[in-house]
């Protein structure tokens, strides 16, 4: 009967084996490290095209204009100062995204939040509302052209209650996306409101989109 | 005819089993983390969230609230609705909100909540608001925390 030889030190099957499967896991890990990453939390846009213009008036007056912020990356979002409620746990989340990132990463973001309620949220509603949430965040109003005309460029729905007209708290249904515009001033990534909940996995998009990735 | 002392120690003993006063029962309702969001001054809405447990086994409803900080507090639902292929989100005031048998009604950011409408001040961090609910025909009163987030 064949005698089976016997397994001699470090070279046996075995030890080649878990050594090969070691040398793969490496290479895998190491190119798992150097290839950039792909998959974004949020949607991300296959086409980077430039960001929709947007020239409307700061919460302090100021004339505002998109492509002053090229070099930053942008939180966009759309709702109205009387929103009681989808509103301010927007602008709180996106105010908790920002303590998520480091105070040089901080500087390079910046949220906005325009106002599809212009006739209610003129500069001095804006002033008092915007900072309240984060002193960094810029809130925009304007003519309501203007501001329609942004909307409908952004693919914003809004819609006034129908009694508008006469109840001065009247309500304002809208979509809630929020954008993320990359340095270059191109769509990047795109939020439902959801998604504003896990402030680490939204810090972790922009950190990429910073990065340039 | 005397009563024989047996069963006169057990009329006493009845007695005395009656009057004693039954455990207290738990409460069929609890209420947890109630609590206001703080609003930038001037603002004349915001929105109040808790959850409410009902242990009893028949549903309940919340039908009203107030307080004194706002002119009223109402319930509301927030709707989602899919218009022309986009989420959009709305509100829409209702009669009530249900608490199911043995089960809970969840009122949190960006859902369902109470509504306090004509603010007064705007309620602040650190002091706590009454507000009064009704539910199935009894009032309670809880204090709410007053948060900024």
């Amino acid at each position: 009967m064949a005698k089976r030889a016997p397994s001699s030190g470090w070279l046996s099957p075995y030890s080649v084996g878990i050594a090969l499967f070691l040398i793969l896991a490496s290479l895998f890990v190491i190119q798992r490290l150097q290839s950039p990453r792909t998959d974004y939390f949020g949607t991300k846009f296959d086409q980077p095209d430039p960001a929709q213009p947007i020239r409307l008036t700061d919460h302090r007056g100021q004339p505002f204009d998109l492509a002053q912020l090229r070099g930053k990356a942008v939180l966009l979002n759309f709702g109205f100062t009387h929103c009681p409620n989808i509103c301010p746990t927007i602008l709180h989340q996106l105010a908790g995204i920002m303590e998520q990132l480091t105070p040089e990463e901080q500087s390079r973001v910046q949220v906005v939040f325009v106002s599809i309620d212009p006739e209610r949220d003129t500069v001095a509603a804006l002033r008092d509302y915007v900072p309240f949430f984060h002193e960094s965040f810029l809130g925009l109003t304007g003519k309501p052209e203007d501001v329609a005309d942004v909307a409908r460029r952004y693919h914003v729905y809004s819609k006034k209650a129908d009694d508008a007209a006469t109840n001065p708290s009247y309500n304002v249904d809208h979509s809630t996306y929020t954008y993320l515009i990359d340095p270059a001033g191109r769509f990047a990534v795109l939020y439902d409101d959801r998604k504003l909940a896990q402030p680490g996995k939204m810090a972790g998009d922009i950190r990429q989109i910073l990065r340039g990735n | 005819m005397p009563v024989p002392r047996r069963i006169l120690a057990l009329l006493l003993g009845l007695t005395a089993f009656l009057a004693t006063p039954l455990p207290a029962e738990p409460p069929a309702v609890e209420f947890k983390n109630p609590w206001i969001r703080a609003v930038p001054p001037g603002s004349a809405a915001t929105a109040g969230f808790l959850v409410i447990v009902n242990r009893g086994d028949a549903p309940l409803q919340l039908t009203a609230a107030k307080s004194d900080v706002s002119g009223e507090v109402k319930p509301m639902i927030t709707t989602r609705k899919t218009v022309d292929g986009q989420d959009v989100a709305g509100m829409e005031f209702v009669d009530h909100l249900t608490i199911p048998a043995r089960g809970k009604l969840v009122l949190e950011p960006g859902g369902d909540h109470l509504m306090f409408l004509r603010l007064g001040a705007s309620p602040q961090p650190g002091t706590p608001v009454d507000v009064t609910v009704e539910i199935s025909g009894q009032s309670f009163t809880i204090p709410f925390d007053v948060r900024k987030k």
